[in-house]
């Protein structure tokens, strides 16, 4: 055993009292950090699997005239169509990078409500359903009325949207055709449960960029839940893309161009005694050509199925954004090349991040995460003070010690080492038993499923239940903190025990 | 040529918004294998002389020189290396490391200069200890030692390295007087065997008779 270990392992010994004083500043500081970073380390897991997983992808992709990119919180601008999602769609399918994708409508929209004295504002994204669940992992949850499946068109509001147009709007929404199920009801709507206005379908007006919607009546065909953070996305709904595209006023693949026949164009250009004897008798009957011939029932239907499927996978039609998955071996600076990419082909597309798309919500997991961050810092801060003002009075308590040590022939450096080790030893015992405390309370916090209460909580747990999270990298990290606690903590006291002099230990004697 | 040399030797001490005037320009010329004696009363300068010539403290006028080296420019690294290698310094308190038991305190200046393997440094610390007549209480540390025990340690930590010069600033102060009998002999028995060189503090004229050299300071001069 080196001298040096052996001297500063019994002084630490000698010195009981303090070596428990700073051990329990370590033991503490270790602690907090700990469990600090293991609550961050969770909530950006719950962040990054609740709104990455289910609800943004990793990357969203807007018009270049999108100029803000938060789609998410506060009143966002109405969004910019993208142009050319046709040559978008077909950059990103070469993209090896890219797990999943999936265009979107994405806006606000007016409910109205002639019976209330309040707007209804809902934020409307325009989807194709099916496609919506696969990449969100089964995110919608149908708690009244049914999935819609096979294009069906119509529109799915959250539960909490259900509960606000109760609220705000007086009235209560039903998937059509279903009935009124009274365990669903709010209190509020329980109470009055006799005199109740139920609607299945509503009256909405998209509030579109282009300033061209158009008033539809959309029949309700499910009430859903989403699976996590519901209670935040409170105000998000879905409809089928077509009915989207046409509450927004955005013209389809299908309106963009028109073909007509000879015959047809030769009815529009039609001078009035020509369409006069459109009608005459001669013009009026024809004979019947009848041909036969064998069809395939099917036959049929495969070719209905073919057309529905070609129309989600090559519909170029309009969108306002496109939610994109990477695959986990992504670079993480796949953003800029994506961003080239589209510069480069001259693309109606910006891509942006998660944590910027979702606005707020997105920047509330850095602020979160400074403010731990913050704290633990605060915290190793006062420790560094103690810890550095023991060992610089143990120091001085020294002097004879140590000046002896130099008188008999020890370089400065080997009084560094000395205290080096002797903090070390400290920081190694106490600091490890305050990690493994923090590992333990972290497990048992997991354990204990403590439930998020209300919005603040949900975004401050990353999810509907606190679930801190240690990985290896956290522990390292922490490990990586404690070192350097224990080096700053340390510096000033060794400045202090080098300028020990042998003739100081002589003097005090 | 001599070992040690000094030459016009001041050493000024502040004190408050006074000046002590600990050496006021001492002259002193010690020959190799030298068992000399610095005596003096309270004040007159012993123990600064002894501090000067064991590199612990500095001269703030003239010239010092050991073995040759003028180690008035010496940086902290040389002298450090200078007490190490050169000189055995036995202290007044016998100032051991109280964390470590005789036979580690004793080993203590060989493993700073690791040149030897572990039992060669404990082949050597152990003759020495046997030599100061402690062996027994090799395992002790040192606040279970008696003041003579202590005062034995700490000659044979001065002696472990077989440095060229012992200095000790009045080794037998606090001891009675058979245990400090005991120590000089010990030290004029080095001096002829190893041909050491001891300098040694005292204002007892007893100890004189074991001094081959005396030098006399009074007021921080030497006036024999």
């Amino acid at each position: 055993m080196s001298i040096i270990f052996k001297i500063s392992q019994r002084n630490l010994l000698r010195h009981r009292g303090k070596s428990i004083v700073i051990g329990l500043i370590l033991f503490m500081g270790a602690l907090f950090m700990t469990l600090g970073n293991a609550i961050v380390n969770g909530m950006n897991k719950g962040l990054e699997e609740n709104l990455v997983q289910r609800f943004l992808g990793h990357i969203i992709v807007f018009s270049t005239n999108q100029l803000d990119d938060n789609i998410l919180t506060g009143i966002p601008k109405p969004m910019k169509v993208m142009a050319g999602y046709k040559d978008i769609k077909a950059l990103l399918d070469d993209r090896p990078e890219i797990d999943q994708y999936l265009p979107a409508g994405y806006g606000m929209s007016m409910i109205f409500n002639p019976d209330g004295d309040r707007p209804l504002v809902s934020l409307m994204i325009g989807v194709d359903f099916d496609a919506y669940q696969k990449m969100f992992h089964s995110n919608i949850s149908v708690i009244e009325g049914a999935f819609p499946t096979n294009g069906q068109k119509g529109i799915l509001i959250n539960t909490e949207s259900q509960k606000r147009f109760y609220d705000d709007g007086g009235f209560w929404i039903v998937p059509v055709n279903y009935p009124l199920i009274e365990s669903n009801l709010s209190p509020a709507a329980l109470s009055n449960v006799g005199k109740l206005i139920v609607k299945s379908n509503l009256i909405i007006q998209g509030m579109s960029a282009e300033m061209g919607s158009l008033d539809i009546r959309a029949d309700i065909v499910s009430i859903f839940k989403f699976e996590t953070l519901n209670q935040v996305w409170d105000v998000v709904n879905f409809m089928d893309i077509a009915t989207y595209r046409e509450c927004f006023g955005y013209f389809t693949s299908a309106d963009a161009k028109i073909v007509l026949k000879e015959e047809e164009k030769s009815i529009l250009s039609a001078e009035e005694d020509d369409i006069n004897s459109m009608f005459s008798e001669d013009s009026m009957f024809e004979d019947a050509q009848v041909s036969s011939k064998d069809y395939s029932l099917s036959e049929l239907k495969k070719q209905t199925q073919k057309t529905e499927e070609d129309v989600s996978v090559i519909d170029s039609g309009s969108y306002n954004l496109i939610y994109i998955k990477l695959k986990p071996d992504a670079p993480n600076d796949y953003l800029d090349t994506l961003n080239k990419l589209f510069k480069d082909a001259g693309m109606d597309a910006r891509a942006t991040s998660w944590d910027k798309a979702a606005g707020q919500i997105g920047q509330f997991a850095n602020i979160f995460r400074l403010a731990i961050n913050s704290f633990v810092m605060i915290l190793f801060f006062v420790a560094i003070i103690i810890i550095m003002n023991t060992l610089s009075m143990a120091a001085m308590e020294r002097i004879s010690e140590i000046g002896m040590m130099r008188a008999v022939g020890a370089n400065k450096g080997f009084i560094a080492r000395m205290f080096l080790v002797e903090t070390f030893i400290l920081s190694f015992l106490f600091g490890s038993v305050g990690m493994l405390l923090g590992t333990l309370i972290q497990r048992l916090v997991r354990i204990a499923h403590i439930k998020a209460d209300g919005n603040m909580q949900v975004l401050l747990f990353g999810g509907d239940y606190l679930q801190p999270f240690l990985d290896p990298g956290t522990v390292f990290f922490c490990i990586l903190q404690l070192l350097l606690v224990t080096l700053l903590s340390v510096i000033y006291p060794i400045i202090v025990a080098r300028k020990i002099t042998p003739l100081d230990a002589i003097s005090r004697n | 040529m001599s070992l040690i040399s000094l030459r016009n030797v001041k050493k000024n001490y502040p004190l408050g918004k006074t000046v002590v005037h600990a050496l006021r320009g001492i002259n002193l010329d010690v020959e190799k294998g030298a068992l000399m004696s610095i005596i003096g009363p309270s004040g007159s300068g012993k123990t600064t002389a002894l501090n000067i010539i064991g590199c612990i403290d500095h001269a703030t006028e003239g010239g010092v020189s050991i073995d040759n080296n003028d180690i008035t420019s010496f940086s902290d690294t040389q002298l450090t290396d200078l007490r190490l290698y050169k000189i055995g310094f036995i202290f007044q308190t016998f100032n051991l490391i109280p964390v470590l038991n005789v036979l580690e305190n004793v080993e203590f200046p060989l493993l700073l200069m690791g040149k030897m393997s572990k039992k060669e440094r404990r082949d050597r610390a152990e003759k020495l200890i046997s030599e100061v007549g402690i062996k027994e209480y090799m395992a002790h540390r040192p606040a279970e030692l008696s003041g003579g025990q202590r005062q034995r340690v700490a000659i044979a930590r001065a002696l472990v390295t077989g440095p060229e010069i012992v200095l000790a600033d009045e080794p037998t102060a606090n001891l009675d007087s058979v245990t400090g009998e005991m120590i000089l002999e010990l030290m004029s028995e080095l001096n002829k065997i190893e041909n050491t060189t001891f300098i040694f503090s005292t204002h007892d004229p007893d100890v004189l008779k074991y001094a081959k050299d005396v030098v006399k300071l009074k007021d921080g001069l030497v006036v024999a």
